[in-house]
């Protein structure tokens, strides 16, 4: 990004393409709508562009990255419903006797297809900041405290998000498996 | 995808990233990464940006304005100091600009071009060979005395250039009056102009005595220089009684008006009557700030001018 700061058009691919996919998919994953996807998703690296000047290295550039797509999406919940507030579930109980993650997969295709649309609904029926913990570690590569910088919560509150998402999903796949 | 880093804090389910991952890849659309990629181009301006802005042109800006500034305003006041010398008693080019000799007639000329010439900066020594005709070898320079020696050539500046008036030629109609040149007039003292007009009156009535004489000679006077008090000696012995440190009061009342002047020296010019085809024998005479006669120089005809030593006006 210092790179392209400095007028290397460059260097600005290479970040693209290192980060598009994830990017386009957080947006897809957290919205279900692929126009909006695209234009929420469009409108973050039109942002990293315009502020290319005045970029600074405080944080990774994926945490950059993420953030700004963070506070994008937030912005659009509200738009779209002022009243809007991410629903966090970090105090729900019993996570921890949720079945361990099984180690093996399906052998049938028909079967797998079935688990991957299965996790897909479930991935979509967690709760927004849940999900969009996940999707951070998933598709960002975000460790814990990126997670939180990114969300703007502390640690606790990003490990406990992550926590849930991922208590809920290995649950919705360990019934599936039944 | 990006890869994933490792998870020390516990929370990395490996099925589920691998249920995660068997979801379509999708990706965003090639128009819109196009779109994106022409877009950033365009703002990086397709290269990089040349050195020396945003905050590194900040960074020496101000202080090189602000030098660029004081050099500014040294150099006027440098050339202010120039253009208004303080110190007028210091030696000045004593090349006589030929046209100052001529005759008469010529001098209306010489009036009327004066101002052109006025902002032609020169230096006396590689002039006056020119202008005056005279060796530069021969030149004896007073001011070199044991007290305060002098340098004999100086740098002749602009307010020196003004070209010596001729006296009752530019307004023959004011005989014995002060028919001077605004820049010469502005050079005057206030003492200086109540004398001068205190001996207009008389002046013009000595003239007007000497011109009646004058008629039907054969060869009349050279300059119609007023004449002081003391008329009966010829100038030449006037002229040896001036001193060094005399006022310009007491050289006007002796040797009379000259008939070139600048506020820092006077010129006389004589010749006797049975020399009248020969050229004049010039008399200058140089003053302080304090109006007081420093220095002097009689140049016979031709030649070089010859500087007395100041205390005593016999030597030559």
């Amino acid at each position: 990004m210092l790179s392209y700061r400095d007028g290397d058009a460059h260097a600005f691919e290479v970040l693209y393409l290192r980060h598009k996919g994830g990017l386009y998919r957080y947006f897809l994953r957290q919205t279900g709508n692929r126009g909006l996807a695209e234009e929420l998703y469009q409108d973050v690296w039109m942002r990293v562009v315009r502020a290319r000047e005045r970029y600074e290295v405080r944080a990774k550039f994926t945490t950059y990255l993420y953030h700004l797509a963070h506070n994008r999406l937030i912005d659009h919940y509200r738009r779209k419903n002022p009243e809007i507030s991410l629903s966090y579930e970090d105090d729900e109980a019993g996570w921890e006797s949720l079945p361990a993650a099984a180690h093996h997969a399906p052998d049938e295709q028909v079967e797998r297809q079935r688990m991957v649309q299965r996790f897909k609904e479930a991935l979509e029926t967690l709760p927004a900041a849940q999900r969009e913990a996940f999707l951070l570690r998933e598709e960002g590569g975000l460790g814990l405290d990126d997670i939180a910088e990114t969300m703007g919560v502390n640690r606790e509150t990003a490990k406990s998000r992550l926590r849930y998402a991922l208590s809920k999903l290995r649950k919705q796949l360990a019934e599936g498996e039944d | 995808m990006t890869q994933r880093q490792d998870a020390p804090d516990g929370l990395q389910d490996r099925l589920v990233s691998e249920w995660y991952a068997q979801l379509e890849p999708v990706q965003p659309s090639v128009e819109l990464d196009a779109a994106i990629l022409a877009a950033a181009r365009k703002e990086a301006g397709a290269g990089p940006r040349p050195a020396g802005t945003g905050a590194t042109r900040q960074r020496w800006f101000i202080p090189l304005s602000t030098a660029a500034g004081l050099l500014l305003a040294v150099a006027i006041v440098w050339k202010m100091d120039l253009l208004n010398p303080r110190d007028l008693s210091a030696p000045v080019s004593i090349a006589v600009a030929p046209d100052a000799v001529q005759p008469p007639a010529a001098n209306d000329q010489l009036v009327a071009k004066a101002p052109a010439e006025q902002l032609s900066p020169r230096v006396t020594e590689s002039a006056a060979p020119e202008i005056s005709r005279r060796a530069p070898g021969e030149r004896v320079d007073a001011t070199e005395t044991p007290q305060k020696p002098v340098a004999p050539v100086q740098i002749a500046r602009k307010s020196e250039e003004k070209q010596p008036v001729m006296m009752e030629q530019a307004e023959p109609q004011v005989v014995g009056s002060m028919a001077m040149a605004p820049e010469a007039d502005a050079g005057m003292s206030e003492t200086e102009r109540a004398l001068e007009l205190a001996q207009a009156q008389l002046d013009r009535e000595r003239r007007e005595s000497v011109q009646s004489a004058a008629v039907g000679s054969a060869a009349p006077e050279l300059a119609p220089q007023s004449q002081p008090a003391d008329s009966r000696l010829p100038f030449p012995e006037r002229f040896k009684q001036i001193r060094v440190g005399m006022e310009r009061a007491q050289i006007l009342s002796l040797l009379g008006r000259p008939k070139l002047h600048k506020p820092e020296w006077w010129e006389y010019h004589w010749m006797p009557q049975a020399m009248a085809s020969a050229e004049p024998t010039v008399y200058r005479v140089y003053f302080d700030k304090q109006e007081r006669l420093v220095r002097y120089e009689v140049t016979e005809g031709r030649q070089a001018p010859v500087t007395a030593v100041p205390g005593t006006a016999d030597k030559k």
